[in-house]
């Protein structure tokens, strides 16, 4: 079941959004009701004490009408009962005139709190006015308006709360918005990349299994990401190797072209002796300037070599065959492979190895009849990439020749150097090239091993 | 005369007259109102019984209104302010204010008015602190036809409640001096006009007025119906009275079984008022012994117990007022007074025969004042001729209430004043006068207080009245009225602007009877 991030918030912060709505309501219930009641009785007490002279002599010289008209003015004007007491009687009074000139009822029933007592819905405190004579001033106020007011500024603490609440959800909910922007662009990148699917709008809120998606999309991209960084490099050590051999090609072609004066020039009879002799020394000179920019560009070559990785040597075979396949169209022999599809994990280097099978390759189809075939044979230790044709097959003295670089190719009358090339490659890989005759086609069988780590 | 006298007892065991057979039906809307007599007069400076007043306090409004909370509110003048000397204070009348004849109350009728009142021989010595010119007229000067000034000799502090009482009643100059007759169908500003008034049925109907300023009153008529206690009791048992007010009930009557009961205590003290002019009262000894013996509280507790006890001629919460901790009187009786007061005939006290229980009551007075070898005789009197022996000073001894015009102790010590025609005690004491015009022109709240209790205290040794209690009013009222609140001056106050009969409970009543 999928959340909204914006609910998981807010169901997480809702007891204590209810608790705060409470807390805020109950206090200021409660502070307002304190308040507001202290003030009402503190005003009756400022208010009378205030006029405390003035009531005194009505209340010795016993004027009762103005004494009546005070205390009627001042209960109408804070809307409260109050009565005069003279030595326990009543002797004004702005309530009931029936009670004037009986004691006063004693303030023993009620709930007392802080100088106060509730009582049937009135708050009664009395003032002290005199002790001799004894006056007192009992104030009864009705405390529905208090209570009223209270709840009113309860109820609007309570709203108030509510709606800064609501903003700092409101709040919350952007930084959160605001906060996932980056993975929403990543979200939308990967899965346009990926699946092709629109991500879902930026205003729309994610879910957690969205957020879960996101990781697993952030993981497989910088997985193949780090696959295009090997294959960049494969292609990058492909193409230096590539500009070293036309280098190395580009270097020898002037001593070659000036071996090949100095062949010319020994050939001829008619030339000098002289001429001979430095035509000699200028075959060895040039001979030796060869070499050293052969060893050169081997040692160059040798630098560019990929540094063995772990990866998959059936893409690597498949990649050669399809390298010769593409080389020899049209002579009419066929490579068969012979390995399944599911990947090999083998360390080696791809790039050389597949200059390696390449030439073994090629060498075999230009031997063979009609047909070619690539196996891999893979033990505990060892991996052996097994090339056999149909050709006439090679003497076995010959091969060491071949391997070691001294023997001549009979199509090109030159040096092979390719067996030498690919023994180099097979050593550099921990293993070796072995030859034997085939026994499944009748030609050549060489086996490149390698040493498996 | 100033003091208003209220004539009736009840007790809780009282034999009722059904004379709800003989009741007249009146309409649901029809506010009935129990009174013990119909007024003497609607003539404002001429009141001095609670009747009267109550119908006044309906008829005729004031510059000012005292509220049942004792709250001065305006009435006639919208508003009012003092000068910075407190001797000018200027009134500001409602423009809306209208008599019942639609004519509008002008500052004319407002200086009119007061000084109609100032001059009369009856209460213009309630307005004694009023300046006068050079001609001897009031200082009422008539700004603008909304605006008059009222002149003081000094600031004196109750003047507006001074204002509030019913003969500060403001009235219609034009008719009233075109009409000799004008308070047979008086014409007034306040919430109620005149309608008529029925001597056989022995009732006075007022309708509420429909361009009242203060708005119409809710009911639409107002009967006042002469009846006794019982037969105001009867009246509300029978559903047919809207209340009962005017006569004094007491807390537990029985009355209050059915339909609601207003209690409040009101600024009015029972009094037995002795004549010192008729001997053996003449002696102060005399009215000493009979003081002492009938001042000690049995009266209140046998027949008004929730009323409280009177240790003094003043009410509760007056300037003047004597609690509980007053001293007795010093004087003490010798014995060759005591002999002599054994030796002489028994002093009459005159009761209003209005109370139903005046047997009990009389016999329990003359009870408590023979255990004190004082002979006295309760006599049960008619309403009438109590008042005549009251006005004519022939009365020897007399049972009132004394309520007051306006809440001010100045009122009740003006009794006592030599010069007042109203004095009904004849005490003419120097030293009293002096204090009580003294305190006229004292604007301290304390000192004027001081003065009214020494004057009090002096009031007192001359043993002149026997304050029996101060009353509690409990009123009843029908449980289909609504509106009525009692006032702490007293039920002739009662503001019945807002008074509301249901009429479905009314009809509900009178089906299920």
């Amino acid at each position: 079941m999928s959340v909204r991030l914006k609910d998981h918030i807010e169901e997480s912060l809702k007891s204590l959004k209810t608790i705060l709505l409470f807390a805020s309501s109950f206090t200021a219930f409660v502070l307002t009701f304190l308040i507001v009641l202290h003030s009402s009785i503190d005003a009756d007490r400022s208010g009378l004490m205030s006029a405390r002279g003035y009531l005194l002599s009505l209340i010795t010289s016993s004027d009762g009408p103005d004494l009546l008209r005070y205390v009627n003015s001042y209960g109408a004007e804070r809307k409260s009962l109050v009565t005069v007491i003279h030595d326990g009687v009543v002797i004004a009074t702005n309530h009931d005139l029936s009670d004037i000139g009986f004691k006063a009822a004693s303030m023993t029933s009620g709930v007392s709190f802080l100088g106060y007592r509730l009582l049937g819905g009135t708050f009664m405190h009395e003032v002290p006015l005199s002790e001799k004579p004894l006056v007192q001033i009992r104030v009864q106020s009705n405390a529905r308006p208090i209570l009223w007011t209270s709840l009113i500024v309860a109820v609007l603490s309570t709203l108030i709360v509510f709606i800064l609440l609501w903003l700092v959800n409101r709040a919350i909910g952007r930084a959160v918005d605001q906060g996932l922007s980056g993975l929403d662009e990543v979200v939308a990148s990967v899965k346009r990349l990926g699946q092709g699917m629109l991500v879902p709008s930026p205003k729309s809120p994610f879910r957690v299994s969205e957020l879960q998606d996101i990781q697993s999309s952030i993981e497989a991209a910088s997985i193949a990401l780090e696959e295009a960084q090997n294959i960049l490099t494969e292609s990058k050590a492909k193409e230096m190797t590539a500009r070293a051999y036309q280098s190395l090609i580009h270097d020898l072609h002037t001593p070659v072209a000036c071996l090949s004066s100095w062949s010319t020039l020994l050939q001829d009879e008619s030339l000098l002796r002289d001429d001979q002799v430095e035509a000699i020394n200028g075959v060895a000179r040039t001979a030796k300037q060869i070499l050293l920019q052969v060893t050169s560009g081997r040692k160059n070559l040798e630098l560019l070599e990929g540094a063995p990785a772990l990866s998959d040597i059936k893409a690597t075979l498949r990649n050669c065959i399809d390298q010769v396949r593409e080389a020899k169209r049209g002579t009419g022999v066929g490579i068969t492979v012979e390995f399944s599809d599911d990947p090999m994990l083998v360390l080696h280097d791809p790039v050389n190895l597949t200059r390696a099978v390449v030439n073994l390759l090629e060498n075999a189809v230009d031997a063979a009849g009609s047909k070619v075939s690539v196996r891999l044979i893979h033990s505990n230790t060892t991996v052996a990439i097994s090339i056999e044709d149909d050709g006439p097959g090679m003497a076995i003295e010959l091969v060491s020749q071949f391997l070691s670089g001294r023997g001549i190719s009979e199509k090109k009358g030159r040096q092979a150097f390719g067996l030498s090339g690919a023994a180099h490659i097979a050593r550099a890989h921990n293993g070796r090239i072995i030859y034997r005759p085939s026994k499944t086609l009748g030609g050549s069988n060489f086996q490149i091993q390698l040493g498996v780590q | 005369m100033n003091w208003f006298l209220l004539f009736a007892l009840s007790f809780p065991f009282l034999t009722y007259v059904d004379v709800s057979a003989s009741h007249p039906r009146y309409p649901a809307r029809v506010y009935i109102k129990p009174v013990f007599s119909l007024p003497l007069t609607l003539d404002p400076v001429l009141m001095n019984d609670g009747a009267s007043q109550t119908v006044a306090n309906q008829i005729y409004d004031g510059l000012i209104r005292i509220s049942e909370r004792m709250d001065l509110e305006p009435a006639i003048a919208e508003s009012w302010a003092t000068s910075s000397d407190g001797r000018t204070i200027t009134f500001h009348l409602r423009r809306e204010a209208k008599f019942h004849d639609g004519s509008k109350v002008t500052s004319d009728d407002v200086v009119f008015s007061l000084a109609r009142a100032i001059e009369s021989p009856i209460v213009g010595s309630l307005y004694e602190y009023i300046a006068r010119d050079s001609s001897g007229k009031p200082k009422l000067i008539a700004v603008d036809l909304q605006t008059v000034n009222v002149i003081l000799k000094a600031p004196f502090p109750p003047i507006l409640s001074v204002l509030t009482g019913v003969t500060a009643k403001i009235l219609p100059r034009l008719l009233l001096q075109s009409n000799p007759k004008f308070f047979e169908a008086p014409i007034g500003s306040g919430p109620f006009r005149f309608v008529s008034r029925d001597e056989t049925a022995r009732s006075l109907t007022l309708a509420g007025d429909p361009h009242y300023y203060g708005g119409v009153p809710k009911i639409q008529t107002l009967v006042l119906k002469e009846s006794s206690l019982p037969e105001a009791v009867s009246l509300a048992r029978s559903g047919t009275a809207s209340e009962i007010a005017t006569h004094p009930l007491p807390f537990e009557h029985e009355v209050f079984r059915d339909g609601k009961r207003l209690t409040s205590p009101v600024v009015a003290t029972w009094i037995i008022g002795l004549n010192i002019r008729i001997a053996p009262l003449n002696r102060l000894s005399v009215r000493l012994a009979l003081k002492q013996a009938l001042e000690d509280d049995s009266y209140r507790k046998r027949f008004y117990p929730d009323a409280l006890p009177a240790y003094g001629y003043i009410p509760p919460g007056l300037p003047g007022h004597i609690g509980i901790h007053r001293a007795k009187p010093s004087a003490t009786l010798s014995d060759s007074d005591r002999k002599t007061i054994q030796s002489l005939a028994p002093i009459v006290i005159q009761i209003p025969d209005a109370l139903e229980n005046v047997t009990g009551m009389a016999a329990h007075l003359e009870q408590t004042a023979r255990m004190s070898g004082i002979k006295i005789t309760v006599v049960p009197t008619q309403w009438d001729q109590l008042m005549d022996g009251y006005t004519k000073h022939t009365s020897q001894a007399f049972l009132v209430s004394m309520n007051m015009d306006y809440p001010d102790s100045a009122f009740l010590l003006q009794n006592a004043e030599s010069t007042n025609p109203d004095n009904f005690s004849g005490l003419q004491d120097q030293e009293l006068d002096r204090l009580v015009a003294k305190s006229r022109l004292v604007q301290d709240r304390v000192e004027r207080d001081r003065i009214h209790t020494l004057a009090v205290k002096r009031f007192e040794d001359q043993a002149v009245t026997i304050n029996l209690f101060h009353q509690r009013q409990n009123l009843w009222v029908h449980r289909c009225v609504s509106g009525l609140v009692p006032h702490l001056m007293g039920d002739i106050y009662l503001d019945y602007r807002q008074v509301h009969i249901d009429e479905s409970c009314m009809k509900m009543k009178v089906a299920n009877r």
